[in-house]
C-alpha cells in the first residue's frame, strides 16, 4: 500500500462521483458560451474575451477544486475508510500525497475536457482561441487547481464533516476571489501610504487566485496595465526567470499546505 | 519577443536598402570617373566646373547662381554644407557625414532652397540636428537621415515642405528606447508655421514629429515606429494630422495645450509595451476634431484629460486594455465611435457635461424595444476604479480582478452623476477595420483544433481507463 495505490483509488472514486461530472458539464458549458459570445474574431493577447475567460475560470475552478478536494478528505473520516486505511502499513505522507495526486488528475481531466471541447468547437466554427492562448488558459487552470487543491486538503483536514468543509471552502473562495479587493482596500486604509504597495505585494503572494491571475495577465502581454508601480515586477515576470520564480512560489505554497495537512493527519492517527 | 523580432526585421530591411543605395552610389561614382565628359548631367557640369574637385561640395554650391539647379556627384563626403542661396540641389547617391563636430551636417538657410535625395549621417552627439532648416519655403525631399541627435529641425521656418524622407538613429542606438535626456527627435519644429510634413518615415527616435509653438502645420501620411511619441504637439494651433500611422511607440499622438487641430484617419496600433503608453493622449485640447482614427491593441486607446469643446467621432477603438479614459473634461461630443473587445471599455471621472451619443460598446447589453438600433438604456461609466487608482496607484494591481467588478457594482448610489452615453448603439456604426488583422488564419484554427482534440482524447482516456473500467 503506497502513494500510487491511494492516487489510483482517488481517481476511481473521483470519476464515480457525480460532482465531478456536474462540474465538468458546467465548466464546459460556460467555456463554450463565452466562446460563442465572442465568436466574431480569433482570440489572442489580453482582450475582453481573454479577460472574461480569466474571470470565469477564477469564479468556477477554485470553488470546484475546494469542494471536491475537501469533501474527498472529510468523506474518509465520515465513512470510516481512514480508520481502515490507517491499519495498513501506509505512511500518512503517502496518504496525503496520493490524495493530492489523484484529485489533481481528476480535476485536470475536467479542465482538459472543457478546453478540448472549446478548442475543437472554435476550430470547427472557424474562430476561437489561438493555440498559445488556449494553452495559457490550460496552464492557468492547472495552476489554480494545484494551488487551491493544497488549500482544499487543509480545509478537509480541519473540517469534521462535509458541511463544515462546505462552509470553510466557500468562505475561503469568497475571501480570495470575490471579497479580496474590498478586504484589502478597507484594511489598507489604516496603513501609512508608503506601506500600501509593499503590503499589497506581500498579500498578493498569500492569495493563490490573485497570484495566478497576475502571472497570466503578464504572460498574455497585459503587464503594462498595472502601471508604473509594478513595472519591475512585470519585467521580471515576463522573463524565463519569472516563470521559474513563480513555479518556486507555487511549489512552496503546495508543500506548505499539504505539509500542514499531513502533520495534522499524522497527529490524529498517532493519538487514535 | 515579438516586438524585438519585428524591429530587427525593420532594421534589416533598412540596412538592405541602405546597402543598395551605397552600391548604386559607388557604381555611379565609377561611371562618372571613367567618362568625365559624358556624366549625363550637362547642366550640373556647367554649373560646377570639374577643376574645383569632388572633395568640396560647398565650393560647387558657392559657385552656383541663385535659382540654379545643382546636381552633386554621387559619393561619400566628410563635410558639412550650407545652402545659403535659392538653389535646387539634386543629391541622389550623395552621402554626407559632416565634419565631425556637433554642428548641422546640412543647413538650409535660404528662402526657397531645395534639397533632394541626399543621405545625411550625423554621428556626433549633442544638440545640433543632421539637417537644419532656418528659412521659409524650403523643400527637402527623399532624404535618408541617420542621426545621433535630431534628424530634421525647423527653426522659424514657414511654408516649408518635408517629404518622403527617412529618419533613423545611428546603428548602435537602434532598438534602444530614447531617454528623456536624449534630445533626438525625428522632425522637430519650433516657431515654424504652415509647413507640410508628408510621407516621411521615422523609426527609433525620441519623438517622431515634434511641434512646439508652431501653428497651422499639416502632418500627412507619415509612419512612425519604435519612438517615444509618434506625433507630439505642444502649444500648437490649427495642426492637421491626417492618415499617419504608427506602432510600438509609447504614444501615437500626444497633444498638449492644443487648439483647433484636426486628427483624422490615423492608425496607431500595438502601443502597449510601456506603462505609460496610449494610442492618443489629449491634455488641455480645445476645438479639435478627432475622427476616423483606428486605435487597436494599445494600453489605453484614447486618453482625454482637461479638454473642452472637442469632437470625437467615428473612431475605432478596439482590443486595447482600456478603451477610453475621460477625465475632468467638459463640453465634448463623442459620437458614433466603436469600442470593441477592450478589456475595460471606459474609465471616466469628472466628465459630466459631455455629449456622448450613438457609440457602440460591445460589452454593453442594451435594450431596444422600438427597433431603431438605439438602446433605451443608457451606458453609464462607473468611476470607482478610476478614483481608487488615482488616489493610490498601487491599487492598479486589481485591474480586472473579479472581486473588483463585485466591489464596483456595490457603489452605484450616485450613478446619476456619472458620465454616460444616453443613446448607445446596438450595432457598430462603421464596419470594423480592425477585423482584417484579427481574422484567424486557417492554420491557427487547425492547430487549436488538433490540440483541442488531443486534450479531449486524453481526458476521455483517463476517465474510461482509470475511472469507469473495473480493475
Amino acid at each position: 500500500m503506497n502513494m500510487l495505490h491511494i492516487a489510483r483509488r482517488e481517481i476511481k472514486l473521483g470519476f464515480r462521483n457525480p460532482w465531478a461530472y456536474s462540474f465538468l458539464a458546467l465548466f464546459t458549458l460556460f467555456t463554450l458560451v463565452l466562446l460563442l459570445i465572442h465568436s466574431s474574431s480569433s482570440i489572442s493577447g489580453y482582450t475582453s474575451t481573454t479577460g472574461s475567460m480569466l474571470s470565469l475560470i477564477l469564479y468556477l475552478l477554485p470553488l470546484m477544486t475546494l469542494l471536491i478536494g475537501s469533501f474527498s478528505l472529510t468523506a474518509e473520516k465520515e465513512e470510516g475508510s481512514w480508520q481502515l486505511l490507517s491499519t495498513y502499513p501506509l505512511r500518512t505522507w503517502s496518504f496525503i500525497l496520493g490524495k493530492y495526486a489523484g484529485l489533481a488528475i481528476v480535476l485536470m481531466t475536467v479542465a482538459a475536457f472543457a478546453y478540448g471541447v472549446s478548442g475543437v468547437a472554435g476550430a470547427l466554427a472557424g474562430g476561437g482561441f489561438q493555440l498559445r492562448t488556449l494553452l495559457l488558459f490550460l496552464v492557468f487552470s492547472v495552476l489554480l487547481i494545484l494551488l487551491f487543491l493544497a488549500v482544499a486538503l487543509l480545509i478537509g483536514t480541519a473540517a469534521r464533516n462535509r458541511w463544515q468543509a462546505l462552509t470553510y471552502g466557500v468562505a475561503f473562495w469568497f475571501f480570495t476571489v470575490i471579497g479580496w479587493p474590498a478586504l484589502l482596500i478597507a484594511g489598507l486604509g489604516f496603513v501609512p501610504y508608503l506601506w500600501i504597495k509593499p503590503a499589497l505585494i506581500f498579500l498578493t503572494f498569500l492569495n493563490p487566485a490573485e497570484l495566478v491571475r497576475l502571472f497570466v495577465v503578464v504572460k498574455l502581454g497585459g503587464g503594462s496595465i498595472l502601471g508604473p508601480d509594478y513595472y519591475k515586477w512585470v519585467d521580471v515576470m515576463s522573463e524565463p526567470l519569472g516563470a521559474i520564480l513563480f513555479a518556486a512560489v507555487c511549489l512552496l505554497w503546495i508543500v506548505a499546505a499539504s505539509g500542514v495537512s499531513a502533520w495534522a493527519w499524522e497527529r490524529g492517527r498517532s493519538r487514535g | 519577443m515579438h516586438r524585438g523580432g519585428s524591429f530587427l526585421a525593420i532594421q534589416f530591411n533598412h540596412d538592405c536598402r541602405l546597402g543598395r543605395l551605397v552600391r548604386r552610389a559607388a557604381v555611379l561614382a565609377v561611371c562618372t570617373a571613367c567618362l568625365p565628359g559624358a556624366s549625363g548631367h550637362a547642366d550640373s557640369a556647367a554649373a560646377s566646373p570639374t577643376e574645383i574637385g569632388a572633395a568640396s561640395l560647398q565650393n560647387r554650391l558657392d559657385a552656383a547662381k541663385p535659382g540654379e539647379a545643382v546636381t552633386l556627384p554621387p559619393g561619400q563626403y566628410a563635410e558639412a554644407i550650407v545652402i545659403s542661396k535659392r538653389l535646387i540641389v539634386q543629391a541622389e547617391g550623395v552621402t554626407l557625414t559632416g565634419s565631425g563636430g556637433d554642428a548641422p551636417v546640412v543647413k538650409l538657410a535660404a528662402e526657397g532652397a531645395e534639397l533632394h535625395g541626399m543621405a545625411v549621417e550625423k554621428d556626433a552627439a549633442g544638440e545640433a540636428p543632421a539637417v537644419l532648416i532656418s528659412a521659409d519655403r524650403v523643400v527637402v525631399d527623399g532624404l535618408r537621415i541617420k542621426s545621433r541627435s535630431y534628424g530634421i529641425q525647423l527653426r522659424k521656418s514657414n511654408g516649408s515642405t518635408i517629404r518622403g524622407s527617412v529618419v533613423a538613429p545611428t546603428d548602435d542606438l537602434k532598438g534602444k528606447s530614447a531617454r528623456q535626456t536624449d534630445k533626438r527627435n525625428g522632425i522637430d519644429l519650433f516657431q515654424s508655421n504652415g509647413n507640410l510634413i508628408q510621407e516621411n518615415r521615422v523609426t527609433g527616435m525620441f519623438d517622431g514629429i515634434y511641434m512646439e509653438s508652431s501653428h497651422d502645420n499639416a502632418v500627412l501620411s507619415n509612419e512612425i515606429d519604435h519612438s517615444r511619441y509618434g506625433i507630439h504637439c505642444m502649444y500648437t494651433n490649427g495642426t492637421i494630422m491626417r492618415r499617419n500611422s504608427g506602432e510600438f511607440n509609447v504614444t501615437g499622438i500626444m497633444a498638449m495645450i492644443v487648439k483647433g487641430a484636426e486628427v483624422t484617419d490615423n492608425v496607431f496600433t500595438r502601443q502597449k509595451g510601456s506603462v505609460n503608453s496610449q494610442g492618443m493622449l489629449f491634455f488641455d485640447v480645445q476645438n479639435t476634431r478627432v475622427a476616423g482614427n483606428e486605435l487597436t491593441g494599445n494600453r489605453v486607446g484614447l486618453y482625454i484629460e482637461m479638454s473642452r469643446n472637442n469632437v470625437w467621432e467615428h473612431n475605432d477603438v478596439s482590443y486595447n486594455f482600456v478603451g477610453i479614459q475621460l477625465l475632468d473634461s467638459q463640453s465634448n461630443r463623442l459620437e458614433n465611435n466603436r469600442f470593441v473587445s477592450n478589456v475595460i471599455e471606459t474609465q471616466a471621472d469628472g466628465s459630466k457635461d459631455n455629449e456622448l451619443l450613438h457609440n457602440y460598446w460591445d460589452a454593453f447589453q442594451g435594450l431596444d424595444p422600438s427597433g431603431d438600433g438605439i438602446s433605451d438604456i443608457p451606458y453609464v461609466m462607473n468611476p470607482f476604479f478610476q478614483r481608487l487608482t488615482k488616489g493610490i496607484p498601487a491599487y492598479q494591481i486589481f485591474f480586472q480582478s473579479p472581486g473588483m467588478r463585485f466591489l464596483e457594482s456595490l457603489f452605484t448610489a450616485d450613478a446619476k452623476q456619472w458620465t454616460q452615453d444616453r443613446e448607445p448603439r446596438m450595432e457598430p456604426a462603421l464596419s470594423s477595420s480592425a477585423s482584417t488583422d484579427s481574422r484567424p488564419n486557417p492554420w491557427s484554427a487547425a492547430e487549436t483544433g488538433i490540440a483541442g482534440a488531443a486534450l479531449l482524447v486524453a481526458a476521455l482516456t483517463i476517465i474510461t481507463l482509470m475511472g469507469v473500467k473495473k480493475s
